[in-house]
């Protein structure tokens, strides 16, 4: 009788190259606890929550201001919850998850990384120049639908399962149809982050409170 | 027969068994990580697992450690340097030699 054990190598794998056979399995094994689907889903709660504040508190100074701070804080909010999901896990999940160091990132993909987003930086910015001097409006709802089918594609790529094709599928058909009826630029952004927000926290919910009951912890 | 397949004669047999060539590949992607951690990952039983570290040690490629993390007991193993270079020296024959197949299967099929 063939050994269950090795079912993952069955098939086309076993000719795949080693790096990104390694690629595919560490990654699906980050998102095995559903801690990084919650985490993604409050960072996008947070910043609808971000556009909410805009809406209820719009030309107040109050709400300019905390709006400041807010948007401040995503970006050590982005820095610090993939470590606290780290963390989490060393704490109380290593029993059941192990205990890996990954390598930091190597002085070329650094160099890459930066140039990426100096590159998108730079076509962001002269696109919005050449709209404000030829005085025309940026298309809002386009910018809207293509973050939601962006993200879309985003989510199963990173993902690896099929849950993701699912929040990818919704993210993207949230997108067009706010791309297609105007509800407004602000609360366009705060329905697509909210519902993805939500859908994520509600799916890692799910898939951890799942993991943890079908893992043993190690030695049971 | 080209050469380069010809060298699939001499690949590296323990490196070359799946289970194996698994778990050097997911060695190689990271520092360091326990075995608790390659067996979630790799799906394989954790005899089956235990015996291949057991050989991939034996023949010099994996360093096995046993330490504690607070009460936790870890054996964390980690790609020697000269598993690194069989694991580089392994995909630089099985690609041209897989490279070189294409090249013949091409010109067969054109005869």
């Amino acid at each position: 009788m063939a050994d269950s054990s090795l079912r993952p190598l069955v098939g086309s794998q076993v000719m795949e190259d080693p790096d990104r056979l390694a690629g595919r399995l560490i990654q699906r094994a980050w998102n095995r606890d559903g801690l990084p689907e919650i985490a993604g889903g409050l960072i996008a709660l947070y910043v609808s929550g971000i556009f909410i504040i805009q809406l209820l508190l719009e030309k107040r100074w109050l709400g300019i201001g905390v709006i400041q701070v807010l948007l401040v804080l995503i970006t050590p909010m982005g820095y610090l919850l993939p470590r606290a999901v780290q963390w989490a896990r060393s704490r109380w999940l290593i029993e059941r998850v192990g205990y890996v160091v990954t390598k930091p990132a190597s002085a070329g993909m650094r160099t890459g990384m930066a140039i990426a987003s100096l590159s998108i930086a730079v076509i962001a910015l002269i696109v919005v120049g050449l709209a404000i001097r030829n005085h025309t409006v940026l298309p809002s709802q386009w910018i809207l639908a293509g973050t939601g089918v962006f993200s879309g594609v985003l989510y199963p790529v990173c993902g690896r399962a099929w849950r993701f094709v699912f929040l990818g599928a919704v993210s993207a058909v949230t997108g067009i149809l706010l791309g297609v009826y105007d509800f407004g630029f602000v609360a366009g952004w705060a329905i697509l982050f909210g519902i993805t927000g939500v859908l994520s926290a509600i799916s890692g919910t799910v898939v951890l409170l799942r993991y943890l009951r079908q893992t043993p912890e190690a030695g049971d | 027969m080209s050469a380069k397949i010809q060298r699939l004669a001499e690949i590296d047999r323990v490196i070359h068994e799946p289970a194996r060539l698994m778990i050097v590949a997911l060695l190689a992607a990271v520092k360091e990580a326990d075995f608790q951690y390659l067996h979630t990952t790799t799906g394989l039983t954790k005899g089956n697992l235990s015996v291949h570290l057991s050989k991939l040690e034996e023949a010099g490629y994996v360093a096995i450690e046993k330490t504690f993390r607070g009460k936790y007991p870890l054996t964390v193993c980690r790609l020697t340097e000269q598993g690194r270079t069989v694991l580089e020296d392994y995909r630089k024959t099985m690609r041209s030699a897989l490279k070189a197949g294409n090249r013949e299967q091409g010109v067969g099929s054109r005869d």
